[in-house]
């Protein structure tokens, strides 16, 4: 009887998050990524890089210093064998988790045995919208283009987000983060990254909050709504790699592995209120995984702003303590198509800090979408 | 002698302006202090002064910071070295003695000092350095004031001067006035006089300090700070500084007395209320918006009440200010008496210091001008005035001139300044003649060119000049605001006459410049309101397209025209430059296309001029390349004024291919010559198309207006105008990438928008409120 093949990840590693007059600005998105490869292959002899088949790289805005199937002169940077492949894959906000689903996929196919998925961003050097932005009229129209803040208002709107609800939201993100920080439990996913004879080795974004100065914000995007530049995700740049194997591979090469992916999966949701992408997503892959929210012991769930991660946890009557335990993309900012990668870099450190079996990680997509993925820790 | 590098000790806030603006001249700089970290933070300090030290802040890198204790073996790189240390001789001494060995058997040493004397300073100095000294006195702002002082003592070696004379004209753009060894030099000694004059009759006449700065600045040709403010400005410890020297040393001045403090600025003194350094002086701000003024007998701050004067209301019937200068000192009330008794205070004095602070007239009047910014000195006041009555009323009064005044108009001469063989003399003393005012061969303006009998065809608000070598110039000189100039149909027309008149002669080319302080602030907004509030659109229409047309007119001409604009250069004043084949631009030039803050948008190929600039720059071969379009956006839809020529080449307003001259007097020498250049090869420019985003990208720009609207970043009726020019850069309903438009269609679109928006009643009541206030109007 032929054994259960499933996908394993091995073993995650990301660049600490820096946000705007940061030392490492300057440094290409190529070279970032390839930094964290190299550790995260480095750190793990027992799978050998000439094992890697492909190499899927997650970027929202693929053009630029982002362009030239960047994917695979990452890998070339990073030392992979030149017969692995690689591509890029791009889902927005979602990229990166989607690489991993695609190399996931693969693995559980029986395509290959053996993939690396990334993510990386630097929102410095591409603008969101990139270059050269053109709108189709007909989309413009639908309101395709709707920015950011204004669909994170909309969720507000509906179920009433108060502004203090918000703030007191990312302060206790930011007071989560610092803490992981003092404790050190970052410090086995974050690689030292250094530039220009300087190095960084500490998220950048999470600080002491300044009670006085987030309350004296003026609304970002709506001068009558409530969500300002302290309840919305920072600017940043980053990178996430995760090491990923069947089960087979993983037992023949001698190496215990930590986690299954145990599910995968995306939706659709209204492009105006995307922010609610994370519920049909995160349903999806309960159903899948034949698990219910109750099931889940941890979450990491991107928050993109405030009263989007507050919509989704009301609206799904998730259980708040259960969700980033060591902070959100409001204090350590969201590299775009770096986050899916670094929240389930995170999560994996998360349940492992604290012995916890299923963990889930989920984002809303601009554009309206959510994808989710439910993974668990094998003992 | 070059100069490639020069040290700076001393790195506070003038030490480090100095470096700043050298750094602006491209030398790079030594700022030495008495740490490093002091150097460090007077080079730091001097990127965030306002108004800016530097061109662009990025300059800030050119200059190296220093300390005296590590680094002085660095001054052996430097050519010249500038002394700005505090004014204390006996530190003064120290350094020099501390540096003195590393210094370069022929670098120039100079210091910076205001008050102290050259003969003094170099006390104890050995005998070689001692040649190499003298004073090179800044004035501050230095990047702004083009007055520097230079004053040597008895073992100078006078062969050092000029190549330091010329270093300050040509690379740094100053005006050099030789002062004698004497107790605060020339305009100092001159301008606070003055000021201390003008105290002393307002105090005795009981005149409110608003009052006398509303009399003392603009009204008479000074700044628009005039007395009390420009106390404050400077402080009044600096202020109190200065007087006291003179009073401590001048002891023969018949005015001695005139520099005393009186009590009310002891007081102030006691109180600490110096000026703006400490919150309050002759003025105090109270709440936004809200300032009180000291009432000097009480001491105490009260609302301001400005008084209404017989006298200002004539004077101002005048546009031209020696009249309106004229009418003012012989005003039958108080005003009146107050300024002929400052002013009469003022010329009797400074002609009492001839030959003690200088050798002529020319240094005091250039001493006043370019340190004091009067926009005339004293001898070319006393001109305007008339030299003969002045006197006479002078004498009427009791007063005495000095015998070298009499000497003058014994010997039948009445004026300070004449022309003589079209050259500009001065009357000199000495010699008891009319001697020529020596001026570099590159200092060149309209003004000598009409005493010359250059001028071809003189309009109200413009002329045209032969510049000689078949150059032609059009000169604006606005009838209606001559420090402004508004474009106006006389100044279109007369660049429509000159250039048919180059044509038709043969010339080789046309210049468009101006004497004045501005080359221009803009459109004449009168005609567009009036036409608006006739409802007059075809007339609005009209006035758009005789613009465009002729800009178009001096784009596609025959022959080079050369544009040299200085100061102020908004709207369609950077229109007019913006169709020019070339820009000689003043470096104090500050270019900016503001018609959003009027409620309109360029409406005379500002657009198209833009779009042109910035493509070359992003040089992008991408169809309808978004991004050229957006910094158009930004710069346009922002109205950002450039605070400097380099900086108007970073928004765009300026081409690489345009130069950036340093010294304001050499500009319409230099434009001229770039026409001389020019014409030998000349062909004339091609109608280009412009590929443009079209609507795929008008809406990416209608997106960005949306939520700054929906943020209340801008308001309604801003966010209307921005979608108009979103419409126009994007290339209308016809642009996209692959169907290019012209310039024809582009103008045709940008007059289209510019018609409608000047009937909009919000634009109309931005464009009243501008000529009501002078600032714009958040509607």
């Amino acid at each position: 009887m032929s054994k259960e093949r499933f996908s394993v990840i091995i073993d995650g590693a990301r660049s600490p998050i820096v946000l705007k007059n940061s030392p490492l600005l300057g440094i290409r998105s190529d070279d970032l990524a390839a930094v964290v490869i190299k550790e995260l292959v480095n750190r793990n002899p027992e799978i050998s890089k000439s094992l890697v088949e492909d190499h899927v790289v997650g970027c929202a805005f693929p053009e630029g210093p982002q362009g030239m199937l960047m994917a695979k002169g990452i890998s070339i940077l990073a030392d992979l064998p030149t017969e692995s492949a690689a591509k890029i894959v791009n889902r927005f906000c979602g990229s990166s988790m989607d690489a991993a689903h695609q190399v996931s996929q693969a693995i559980q196919s029986g395509d290959y045995d053996c993939g690396i998925a990334s993510g990386v961003e630097d929102m410095f050097s591409v603008p969101m919208g990139g270059f050269n932005p053109s709108f189709n009229p007909t989309l413009y129209e639908n309101e395709y283009y709707i920015g950011m803040g204004e669909t994170a208002e909309n969720l507000a709107k509906e179920l009433e987000i108060s502004r203090d609800d918000q703030e007191a939201f990312a302060i206790h993100s930011h007071e989560k983060a610092l803490s992981a920080i003092f404790d050190g439990r970052f410090d086995n996913e974050i690689v030292a990254i250094e530039f220009n004879s300087n190095t960084v080795s500490v998220d950048e974004g999470p600080r002491e909050p300044n009670i006085e100065k987030i309350k004296s914000l003026a609304p970002a995007f709506d001068a009558d709504g409530t969500i300002t530049a302290a309840t919305s995700s920072p600017v940043s740049l980053g990178a996430a790699s995760l090491l990923i194997t069947s089960n087979m591979l993983a037992e023949e090469s001698g190496v215990k592995a930590k986690f299954r992916i145990k599910s995968r999966a995306v939706a659709g949701v209204d492009w105006r209120v995307m922010g609610s992408g994370p519920l049909p997503a995160t349903e999806k892959a309960l159903a899948k995984a034949g698990l219910t929210i109750n099931d889940i012991d941890v979450i990491e769930l991107n928050e993109a702003f405030a009263a989007q991660s507050l919509y989704v946890i009301r609206k799904g009557g998730w259980e708040i303590d259960k969700i980033n335990l060591n902070g959100g993309a409001i204090a350590l900012g969201h590299p775009l198509g770096c986050s899916g990668a670094r929240l389930l870099v995170t999560l994996m450190n998360v349940m492992e800090q604290k012995e916890l079996t299923f963990g889930l990680a989920t984002m809303c997509i601009g554009s309206g979408q959510g994808i989710a993925t439910i993974i668990e820790r094998i003992n | 002698m070059e100069i490639n590098r020069v040290g700076i000790l001393g790195a506070g806030l003038m030490g480090a302006q100095i470096a700043a603006h050298l750094t602006n001249a491209k030398i790079p700089v030594y700022a030495f202090d008495m740490s490093q970290e002091i150097a460090e933070k007077g080079i730091e300090a001097a990127t965030k002064i306002k108004p800016a030290a530097f061109y662009s802040p990025k300059n800030a890198e050119m200059i190296t910071p220093f300390n005296y204790d590590d680094h002085l073996d660095k001054l052996k790189e430097c050519d010249w070295i500038i002394e700005v240390i505090a004014e204390k001789i006996e530190w003064k001494h120290g350094l020099y003695e501390k540096i003195a060995p590393h210094v370069n058997s022929n670098t120039i040493l100079t210091s910076n000092t205001s008050g102290l004397a050259a003969s003094i300073l170099v006390e104890g100095m050995d005998a070689s350095l001692k040649k190499r000294f003298f004073i090179t006195h800044f004035f501050n702002p230095p990047r702004y004031m083009k007055l520097v002082e230079i004053i040597t003592h008895r073992d100078t070696d006078q062969s050092l001067i000029k190549p330091i004379a010329d270093f300050l004209e040509n690379n740094l753009g100053k005006g050099v006035v030789y002062a004698k060894d004497t107790p605060n030099f020339v305009a100092n000694r001159i301008g606070v006089f003055g000021m201390m004059a003008t105290l002393e009759e307002a105090y005795k006449r009981n005149l409110s300090i608003e009052d006398v700065d509303a009399l003392t600045g603009t009204l008479i040709g000074r700044p628009k700070s005039a007395t009390f403010r420009t106390a404050d400005i400077v402080g009044l410890d600096t202020l109190s500084f200065v007087a006291k020297t003179a009073y401590d040393n001048c002891l023969d001045d018949e005015e001695r007395d005139a520099f005393k403090l009186p009590d009310y600025i002891t007081k102030m003194f006691e109180n600490n209320w110096l000026g703006q350094k400490s919150g309050q002086g002759f003025y105090k701000k109270i709440e936004k918006g809200v300032i009180h003024s000291i009432d000097l007998k009480t001491l105490e701050y009260t609302p301001q009440s400005k008084s209404k004067y017989a006298s200002v209301r004539i004077a101002r019937e005048n546009v031209n200010p020696a009249k309106r200068f004229n009418a003012m000192v012989n005003g039958n009330d108080v005003a009146g008496e107050f300024i002929w008794a400052v002013t009469s205070r003022a010329l009797l004095y400074s002609a009492n210091r001839l030959p003690e602070i200088a050798d002529d007239i020319v240094n005091i009047d250039n001493a006043m001008k370019w340190g004091f910014a009067w926009t005339k000195g004293p001898f070319e006041m006393w001109d305007d005035l008339g030299v003969l009555q002045t006197i006479n009323r002078m004498k009427l009064e009791g007063r005495v001139m000095p015998e070298w005044v009499d000497q003058m108009t014994n010997s039948g001469f009445t004026k300070f300044y004449d022309y003589i063989d079209g050259k500009e003399c001065y009357y000199d003393p000495e010699s008891n003649a009319y001697q020529p005012v020596v001026k570099s061969e590159k200092e060149f303006s309209f003004n000598i060119l009409k005493q010359n009998n250059k001028l071809i065809k003189h309009d109200w608000s413009a002329s045209l000049v032969d510049l000689g070598d078949g150059v032609a110039g059009v000169e604006f000189h606005s009838v209606l605001k001559a420090d402004l100039n508004p474009i106006d149909g006389s100044i279109l027309q007369s660049i429509q006459n000159a250039i048919n008149w180059v044509k038709d002669r043969g010339y080789n080319g046309l210049v468009i410049s101006g004497d004045s302080t501005n080359f221009s602030a803009g459109a004449n907004l009168n005609l567009i309101l009036n036409a608006a509030q006739r409802k007059d659109w075809d007339g609005i229409e009209l006035i758009s397209k005789y613009m465009q047309d002729i800009m178009q007119n001096v784009r596609f001409s025959s022959f080079p025209v050369v544009a040299a604009p200085f100061g102020l250069v908004l709207g369609g004043g950077y229109e007019v430059i913006g169709a020019c084949d070339k820009i000689i631009a003043a470096a104090e030039s500050y270019i900016g296309l503001v018609e959003v803050g009027v409620g309109l948008i360029p409406g005379a190929g500002g657009n198209l001029r833009m779009l042109r600039n910035i493509s070359e720059k992003i040089k992008s071969t991408m169809p309808g390349a978004f991004p050229v379009v957006q910094k158009v956006f930004e710069v346009v839809g922002f109205a950002k004024v450039a605070t400097s020529a380099k900086k108007a080449q970073a928004y765009g307003y300026l081409r690489k291919s345009d130069e950036i001259i340093i010294n304001r007097g050499h500009l319409l020498h230099r434009a001229k010559q770039v026409v001389l250049e020019m014409a030998p090869s000349y062909q004339t420019p091609a109608m280009e198309t412009f590929k443009l985003p079209g609507t795929s990208g008008r809406l990416v720009l209608d997106a960005s207006i949306k939520g700054f609207l929906k943020s209340k970043k801008i308001s309604e009726h801003d966010a209307h105008i921005a979608k108009k020019l979103g419409y126009v850069l994007t290339g209308g309903d016809k642009g996209g990438p692959f169907s290019p438009v012209d310039e024809q269609y582009l103008l045709d679109i940008e007059r289209e928008a510019f018609v409608s928006l000047s009937g909009e009643p919000k634009s109309i009541a931005r464009i009243e409120y501008m000529l009501a206030k002078g600032k714009p109007l958040r509607n």
